[in-house]
């Protein structure tokens, strides 16, 4: 209790009331904590003091997830421990687990460069390592969202790049959580994927009650429920429990990844181009296809206010004027035929759109491919830089798979105005759309809220549920009320489940207050 | 006009692997990419047959492993690519790299103009254009910022030496090493990629070069050697001050 005690007598420092969404919020005090055990410590020491605690990893939430709403902060950066590490040289996969804080570039340097800390390895995975560190092989672990600098934990919590990854579910890389709850309790869960057909608030409740005593956390291994808990905690945002580990599902990087970059005169030429190119990519034998996402002139016109008047050219793939979006295709392939064969197909479906072959660019280079795939992280950052003091709304959501063309098209026409600044990017991939506008000033932020309102009017008419891409957080709660009321409800009843007083992350969209 | 630009493929810095037991790089382990300072004189290569008309040659020396990466200078636009590759040449430095080299220039005199990168991003040394141009009596600038053009068999560029500019002629056949600034490496549009598709590289070994005397290839060759690489550690002692510390804090910035 004394490291809580000091820390709450020190005040939080300013940097820590805030995230990237540009929301400040406020706090008591702010706990460092360094292993699961600390955690749950801090955790009681706020109950007993009736304060709410608020999670924080490195910050950079776009959706307000981080910011305090008063209270304590637990702040799980200096859980950056790597804990343990098996490989299966076999059949080329691996698991390493991690301290909640390791950043996602920690986690890729490390397993690039085939170097870690040891200290915090057994016997048995230090073996592991060595024999990992003398192959060819090397690792990755797949959902990798833009912002490397984001805490493995915090990717977690908030399902970062959203549930719908190119390469399943976000959840299904994970495959075992540390979680602490707020009585105190300590749990590890894997991830139980028998189906009895309860859903999972029932299977909870009735854990809940089957144990006698000593009771036993209605969270606790033995759940047959369809999704398990690890499952249940990715995305929830720290409204269930503290995510203080991780273990990461690892497979063996293979073949070489390329970016294609297309400029288009429309997004319904974007679709054209989509239901031309998709299925035959999917039939490709690699199955090169990782990612495809598109970005509206609003997003070049944002960067260029964002940076320097000189950077005009600054996002790849747009005309000077910014008239057409662009769609970037993430390939990788092991052999070069491969490459070939989708870059053919690519070609031919321009062709049948009628776009002209001399305007798609292919980045196979790393430092050219890292300007491609950067595009997405700079659009963030640029929107970060402008979002000021204003209310912003955000939003991220599911579209049908009829509906992408539909419905980007019309959120870009409406942008292009360009007042408010604002950006629109899709991922025809997992079918989501991403939407923000920037006010800068009262004006233009009644401007933006009559625009919000009317989307979510056209979403729900459209059947679009929220996705829970960069998390829900603060600015996106009333998107998540209103386009996806059941998973709300459910939300809430789980929080009921695993933090009856509510006081982990208050604000959060399993959190009725706030509102 | 024909252009010849020395290509080296080197492992990419974010993923480079020290076996600190053996200290050496391990290049297998890491993925490859093709010298950054490489790709801005292919960069420059490119621009000048575009003025010019005439063909870009890439040429490399390397193991089997740099092909697949090696293709990828294909998809920029060069004509042909040759790869040196031998067990012979292998642990060259710059002095045996530039022997090996320059007997391939030596049996295809056709070029009119070598290109090297500043420096490469493994090794380092920023010699080997210095080294191959002595070697086959060429005259060569080094440190070109700037290429003006060719008129009459004699190239025109700036140099960057010391904070000044040197303006500078050279007369073809001759060698450039060129500054990393000089030009931004395009990305290659898609249908260029696409004419890939077809070309190899041609790859050759000590025996397709005609008076290629093995012993001066190679770790054979070379009069350096590296010893040993390794990370060098640094040691860092943090101490945290709270706000009602500050005697203390002053206390500690003055010892």
């Amino acid at each position: 209790m004394e490291m809580i005690n000091s820390i709450f007598k020190s005040g939080c420092p300013d940097g820590y009331l805030q995230d990237q969404s540009g929301l400040t919020g406020c706090a008591e005090g702010i706990a460092f904590v360094e292993n699961a055990r600390q955690a749950a410590d801090a955790l009681l020491e706020a109950g007993r003091r009736g304060l709410a605690v608020t999670l924080q990893g490195a910050r950079t939430g776009i959706n307000g997830g981080a910011v305090p709403l008063g209270g304590l902060i637990v702040n799980l950066t200096r859980m950056n421990g790597f804990v343990s590490f098996e490989w299966d040289e076999g059949a080329d996969t691996g698991s390493i687990s991690v301290q909640a804080g390791v950043t996602l570039e920690q986690l890729e340097r490390a397993l690039a460069a085939k170097s870690v800390d040891l200290s915090g390895f057994d016997e048995r995975s230090r073996a592991q390592w060595a024999r990992y560190a003398n192959s060819d092989t090397v690792l990755e672990f797949v959902p990798n969202p833009s912002e490397k600098t984001a805490t493995l934990g915090g990717m977690f919590a908030c399902a970062a790049f959203g549930q719908r990854l190119g390469a399943g579910l976000f959840f299904e890389h994970v495959s075992g959580v540390e979680a602490v709850f707020a009585d105190g309790t300590i749990l590890n869960l894997g991830p139980d994927a028998a189906g009895d057909g309860r859903d999972l608030p029932t299977a909870l409740l009735e854990n809940a009650k089957a144990h006698g005593a000593p009771k036993k956390h209605p969270f606790e291994a033995g759940l047959t429920t369809g999704s398990g808990p690890v499952a249940l905690l990715c995305g929830s945002e720290g409204a269930l429990a503290i995510v203080t580990g991780l273990t990461l599902r690892l497979v063996a990087v293979r073949g070489q990844a390329h970016g294609v970059l297309i400029p288009f005169g429309s997004a319904a030429q974007i679709a054209d181009f989509w239901r031309a190119f998709y299925p035959g990519a999917q039939a490709l034998a690699d199955k090169p296809l990782l990612s495809a996402d598109c970005f509206d002139p609003s997003c070049a016109l944002l960067v260029r206010q964002a940076t320097d008047a000189r950077q005009a050219d600054a996002l790849p793939g747009f005309d000077a004027d910014g008239s057409g979006p662009v769609l970037l295709l993430q390939l990788r392939t092991e052999r070069e035929e491969s490459l070939f064969d989708a870059l053919e197909l690519a070609l031919s479906s321009m062709t049948a759109v009628g776009v002209a072959d001399d305007r798609a660019t292919v980045a196979s280079d790393s430092g050219q491919l890292s300007s491609m795939t950067g595009i997405r992280h700079r659009i963030v950052e640029a929107a970060y830089f402008l979002s000021a003091k204003q209310n912003c709304p955000a939003a991220d959501i599911c579209v049908p798979e009829d509906g992408f063309d539909r419905i980007f098209s019309r959120l870009s026409i409406e942008m292009a105005g360009g007042s408010p600044l604002g950006f629109l990017m899709g991922d025809l991939l997992t079918g989501q759309i991403s939407v923000r506008l920037l006010p800068q000033n009262a004006d233009e932020e009644a401007a933006a809220g009559a625009a919000y309102a009317r989307w979510l009017e056209f979403w729900a008419a459209e059947g679009c549920a929220c996705s829970g891409r960069y998390g829900v957080g603060r600015l996106k709660k009333r998107l998540f009320g209103a386009l996806s009321k059941e998973q709300a409800q459910l939300a809430r009843r789980l929080r009921a489940l695993a933090d009856p007083k509510g006081a982990l992350n208050p604000g959060v969209a399993a959190d009725e207050s706030g509102e | 006009m024909n252009i010849a630009v020395c290509v080296k493929i080197v492992p990419e810095s974010e993923s480079l692997v020290f076996d600190q037991e053996a200290g050496v790089v391990r290049r297998s382990a890491a993925s490859s990419c093709v010298s950054p300072a490489d790709l801005v004189a292919i960069e420059a290569a490119l621009r000048l047959k575009k003025e010019y008309g005439g063909s870009v040659h890439g040429i490399s020396m390397g193991p089997e492993s740099a092909l697949g990466v090696l293709r990828t200078a294909y998809y920029l636009g060069l004509d042909h690519i040759a790869l040196l590759c031998s067990r012979a040449f292998a642990g060259a430095d710059v002095a045996a790299t530039a022997y090996t080299l320059s007997g391939y220039f030596a049996a295809n005199p056709a070029f009119d103009l070598i290109l090297c990168g500043k420096h490469s991003s493994d090794g380092g040394t920023g010699q080997l254009g210095a080294f191959l141009a002595e070697r086959l009596n060429l005259p060569h600038l080094g440190s070109v910022c700037r290429i003006e053009g060719i008129r009459g068999g004699t190239l025109t560029a700036e140099q960057r030496m010391d904070g000044k500019i040197l303006y500078s002629e050279l007369t073809l056949p001759g060698l450039l090493v060129v500054e990393t600034d000089l030009a931004h490496p395009h990305t290659p549009t898609l249908s260029d990629t696409l004419k890939a598709r077809n070309k190899a590289i041609e790859v050759l070994q000590e025996g397709d070069i005609p008076g290629l005397d093995v012993s001066r290839c190679g770790s054979a060759g070379s009069f350096t050697k590296l010893i040993r690489v390794f990370v060098p550690q640094k040691e860092r002692e943090v101490e945290l001050f709270s706000g009602n510390e500050l005697d203390r804090l002053v206390g500690a910035i003055v010892e």
